[in-house]
């Protein structure tokens, strides 16, 4: 029995076994799937106006905004409600059409989860709505 | 002894799973956030509001940290010592007094993010911002603090009114 112990020891010490190729560029997904549940297209061709609510939305969440470039279309920030980083990139997809992605990280992990990707989209979704709609 | 060995396989199964399913998702109270954050301004000039913004956060004691004028934003923070001395010299006393170690907040970190759009609805521009902080205790451990204080939102939105020479309508 000491030695299905020993042995248990042994492969819980290799799964923490990571190369620096594997810390570098892994990831947990296939690059296509990663790119598939980060990523939705709106349809308007208003870059700028998606820009704005991709703000919107990180401050509805509770987001402080760090880092934002028009010209190439990002927004970082930070959260502290959810202990993790979240770098949206907004860029035209034809005349009426505008591509959204986001990726995040929470602590020292990647955020692997299509739900919470769902969860922000929908956000955004209600975002676009109201600034397109926003009654005063 | 199976039963330590079934107890090791399922800490180790559980070691790799953490849900992020609830993450990023909206309060209830986000609508009436948004609204005390925001007020809307008659111009249709929005470098002005952003150079008025900037200079009232300056006056606030804020350094700037990012500016994208073509988004309509502007992000600055400032470090301020965290609560009296008064307060801190009553924990201090009353822990002594009870045999504990005193655990008071000595710094915070104030950030603000401020953003303007046009509005749709009506003239001019609406400018949103947002505070929060980050304190830290003496025992160096750290909490975050959205602030949601409508009185403070207020009072920033009559000083730029007043360095707008606007008024500030809510939305």
């Amino acid at each position: 029995m000491k030695k299905v112990i020993v042995a248990l020891l042994g492969v819980t010490l290799l799964c923490g076994c990571v190369s620096t190729h594997d810390d570098v560029l892994g990831t947990q997904n296939s690059q296509v799937a990663t790119r598939n549940y980060q990523s939705r297209t709106f349809d308007t061709g208003d870059k700028q106006m998606v820009l704005r609510s991709v703000i919107s939305t990180m401050q509805d969440l509770g987001f402080i905004i760090e880092r934002a470039d028009e010209t190439l279309g990002t927004v970082s920030g930070t959260s502290y409600t959810y202990d993790s980083k979240l770098t949206v990139s907004v860029r035209s997809s034809g005349k009426k059409q505008t591509l959204v992605r986001a990726n995040a990280q929470a602590g020292l992990n990647e955020i692997a989860s299509p739900v919470a990707y769902q969860n922000f989209f929908n956000a955004l979704s209600q975002s676009l709505f109201l600034d397109a709609h926003m009654v005063e | 002894m199976k039963k330590f060995l079934v107890i090791c396989l399922c800490v180790l199964g559980l070691a790799g799973c953490v849900s992020y399913d609830n993450y990023y998702m909206l309060d209830e109270n986000y609508l009436a956030r948004r609204q005390m954050e925001t007020a809307r301004f008659e111009t249709n000039d929005e470098t002005t509001i952003l150079t008025a913004s900037a200079g009232v956060l300056q006056d606030l004691g804020f350094t700037l940290d990012e500016t994208e004028t073509k988004l309509g934003l502007i992000t600055a923070y400032k470090n301020r010592e965290a609560g009296s001395t008064a307060g801190k010299a009553a924990i201090i006393l009353l822990a002594a007094m009870n045999g504990t170690q005193a655990v008071y907040d000595t710094e915070q970190k104030i950030y603000t993010t401020l953003v303007t759009t046009k509005s749709r609805e009506s003239k001019g521009f609406n400018v949103r911002i947002s505070f929060a902080r980050i304190i830290w205790n003496n025992m160096h451990e750290s909490r975050i603090e959205k602030i949601e204080d409508a009185k403070i939102y207020q009072d920033f939105f009559d000083k730029l009114s007043q360095s707008l020479f606007l008024t500030a309508h809510s939305i």
